[in-house]
């Protein structure tokens, strides 16, 4: 029996804009109305251009942000309005690896420091024994070493700030790990390492990662599940070999498209889109991508698609596959 | 590779480009040789910290203003040494015969000028137009790039612009003094894949129109693939593989290169892991003796730690710096 971990129901976050002192306000809105089930275990990708909301969701997710509307269950419960303090119990179960590795570890901390915190203000590890014994078994785990402990980030390189960051991030024994683009700052040497780690760990602690990237790639490798994001809400979603197989959406068939392939003689047809993505501040009528698709229609224009299942894994959002 | 008739625009020979900072030399592009044949365009692939970005920078020269100098080599381009030109020389190369685009959009224009100013400056520097006649160009320049109501958008400034119409204007700038030379620093690693793939498609067009050289430096292997005749592949300050792109992608030669074409994740290709390659790349301060890429090797024997490689060449031109490319042919080592 699969059990969902994660539950999010017309889940929108908006960013509210004033235009002058006394202007209206008016609201970008950054994730709007999404609806998705986590399965336990599974690593569902998050694929979209900038703007898109992907990382907004994953923020508004783990609350860092505050949810403008919609629930959230997370493990039960509905989280989507928890106090700080309501969610600071939760954050031991959903934890967050970011981007950029270089602006996500406190400078005039040492790793130990870094590391033994979240042990620290969950009580988990209490005595300074307990401490050294639960970092350096973390840092072993992250194919570190024990010596490191005492370092400061300025001595490690990329890919070894992002190990740092998983240790972190793993120190509390999560369910759920949010991956912000954890690889999108690395080369690919270091890139692929830290992949086959993230891989070995969820396979080893059972975890489930929620993976935002916008490398088509990368997201394939890893995933078991991708949705795609346009301007705040999921156009399509399915499992990795359908969707990469058979994308139904104009968005996703184009979004494929335009990944360059590492083989100088595969000249890919290209559905080149027109423009780049419109303002979050004023999204178009009905289907938000009718300005950009090659296969727009009249209704289009005027009416927001509906959840178009098409198989048990795979479900559009696109009038192309509405029933005639 | 006398086969080939294409002229050379562009000859590298032996460049070292050190920086000399308060901790001492850092020699961040250590012996390169590259060769621009004309027409062609020349993928540059190196990770960070790989000199392939000092490369571009020594060649413009836009180095005076760091502590970076380049010490050794030339730099031939028009049959002339540019390293030792004066600075005069210099300037009325820059913009006019070698022309650059960065890699942030956002950052290299000027936010507080109009795109028309920023256009019409390099012709106005460089050629003997009028204002009007900049003004014309500069519009014709902007319809060829594919940009809507050029004749308004010159009247904008680049905050009122999506990032990729902002790389296209920076391409706009470079190209409309029609330079022998491009020089395209990670255009699109900032944009996303559509746009990516529509300025990889404008710069294609472009380069046949108006006969453009371009080198191209990148990270993304599949954007070379796409884009580049030929490749060069630097590691350490050094170039460790080059040749045609054909080659380089079918008949890979050099360790690492194989390392980095087998650690990126493909569509469509379904693997349980990844290959990778272990460790990090040196510190540029405490270079290992020997192959730079030594420690990192998976198939380095015992005089790859000890004897730096030469380059040895393959008769279709196809070059490599390791040990075991000589041994594979039976040379001495």
């Amino acid at each position: 029996m699969k059990k969902t971990i994660l539950e999010l129901k017309g889940l929108k976050v908006y960013y509210p804009v004033q235009k002058g002192i006394l202007g209206k306000k008016e609201y970008v809105k950054a994730v709007d109305n999404v609806e998705l089930d986590i399965i336990e275990g599974e690593v569902f990708g998050i694929v979209g251009e900038s703007g898109c909301g992907k990382s907004t969701l994953g923020k508004a997710i783990s609350k860092l942000i505050n949810v403008t509307d919609g629930k959230m269950i997370f493990d039960g419960n509905d989280i989507s309005h928890y106090t700080r303090y309501q969610m600071r119990e939760i954050r031991k179960s959903m934890q967050m690896i970011f981007q950029d590795p270089y602006a996500s570890l406190n400078p005039r901390m040492s790793i130990r420091e870094i590391i033994a915190e979240p042990l620290r203000v969950h009580g988990i590890a209490k005595t300074k024994e307990d401490i050294d014994k639960k970092v350096i078994s973390l840092l072993q785990k992250v194919g570190l070493d024990a010596y490191h402990a005492a370092r400061y980030p300025h001595e490690f390189s990329g890919g070894q700030r992002q190990r740092i960051g998983i240790a972190r991030a793993l120190a509390v024994n999560p369910k759920l790990i949010i991956a912000d683009e954890p690889v999108s700052a690395l080369d690919v040497s270091i890139q692929s390492q830290v992949l086959n780690l993230m891989n070995d760990l969820k396979k080893e602690l059972n975890l489930t990662y929620i993976f935002v990237a916008h490398d088509l790639s990368v997201v394939e490798h890893i995933s078991d599940r991708v949705g795609v994001m346009y301007l705040g809400n999921f156009v399509e979603v399915a499992d990795k070999n359908s969707l990469y197989e058979n994308p139904l959406h104009p968005y996703t068939k184009a979004l494929l498209s335009a990944v360059p392939i590492p083989n100088p003689r595969v000249k890919k047809e290209r559905i080149i889109l027109e423009g780049s993505i419109p303002s979050a501040l004023n999204p178009p009528t009905g289907c938000k991508f009718h300005t950009r698709c090659p296969k727009c229609m009249e209704i289009c224009k005027n009416v927001a698609p509906e959840k178009k299942v098409i198989s048990e894994s795979h479900y559009v959002y696109c009038h192309l596959y509405d029933e005639k | 590779m006398s086969e080939n008739k294409a002229k050379n625009v562009l000859e590298i020979k032996n460049m070292h480009t050190y920086f000399f900072t308060d901790n001492g030399i850092v020699k961040s592009v250590d012996g390169v040789d590259i060769t621009l044949k004309e027409g062609s365009t020349l993928g540059i692939v190196g990770e960070s910290g790989s000199g392939k970005s000092v490369t571009a920078l020594s060649i413009m020269n836009l180095l005076m203003d760091t502590k970076g100098k380049v010490v050794q080599g030339e730099i031939i381009f028009d049959g002339k040494d540019i390293v030792k030109i004066n600075n005069e020389e210099k300037r009325k190369l820059r913009g006019s015969q070698i022309a650059m685009i960065f890699q942030e959009p956002m950052t290299s224009l000027n936010p507080v000028l109009k795109i028309g100013d920023q256009i019409t400056e390099s012709i106005l520097l460089h050629t003997k137009a009028s204002k009007a006649e900049a003004k014309a160009k500069a519009i014709d320049m902007l319809n060829k790039i594919g940009i809507p109501r050029a004749e308004r958008i010159i009247n904008e400034y680049p905050f009122q612009l999506s990032g990729g119409m902002r790389q296209r204007i920076m391409i706009a700038m470079a190209l409309v003094c029609n330079p022998k030379i491009l020089i395209a620093d990670e255009p699109t690693t900032a944009l996303d894949v559509t746009i990516q793939a529509q300025i990889l498609e404008l710069m294609k067009e472009l380069k046949d129109m108006i006969g453009t050289s371009i080198i191209f430096i990148t990270h993304d292997l599949g954007v070379v693939a796409e884009i580049c005749d030929e490749v060069v592949v630097m590691y350490c300050g050094r170039v460790v593989e080059s040749g045609d792109v054909y080659s380089i992608f079918e008949n890979t030669k050099h360790p690492y290169t194989k390392g980095l074409l087998a650690s990126i994740p493909k569509l469509g290709e379904h693997i349980e892991r990844l290959e990778s390659i272990p460790g990090n790349v040196p510190n540029p301060k405490h270079m290992p003796i020997g192959c730079k890429f030594a420690p990192r090797c998976k198939e380095a024997i015992s005089i790859c730690t000890e004897k730096e490689p030469d380059f040895f060449e393959y008769p279709d031109g196809h070059r490599s710096r390791c040990w075991l490319c000589k041994k594979e042919y039976g040379g001495e080592l």
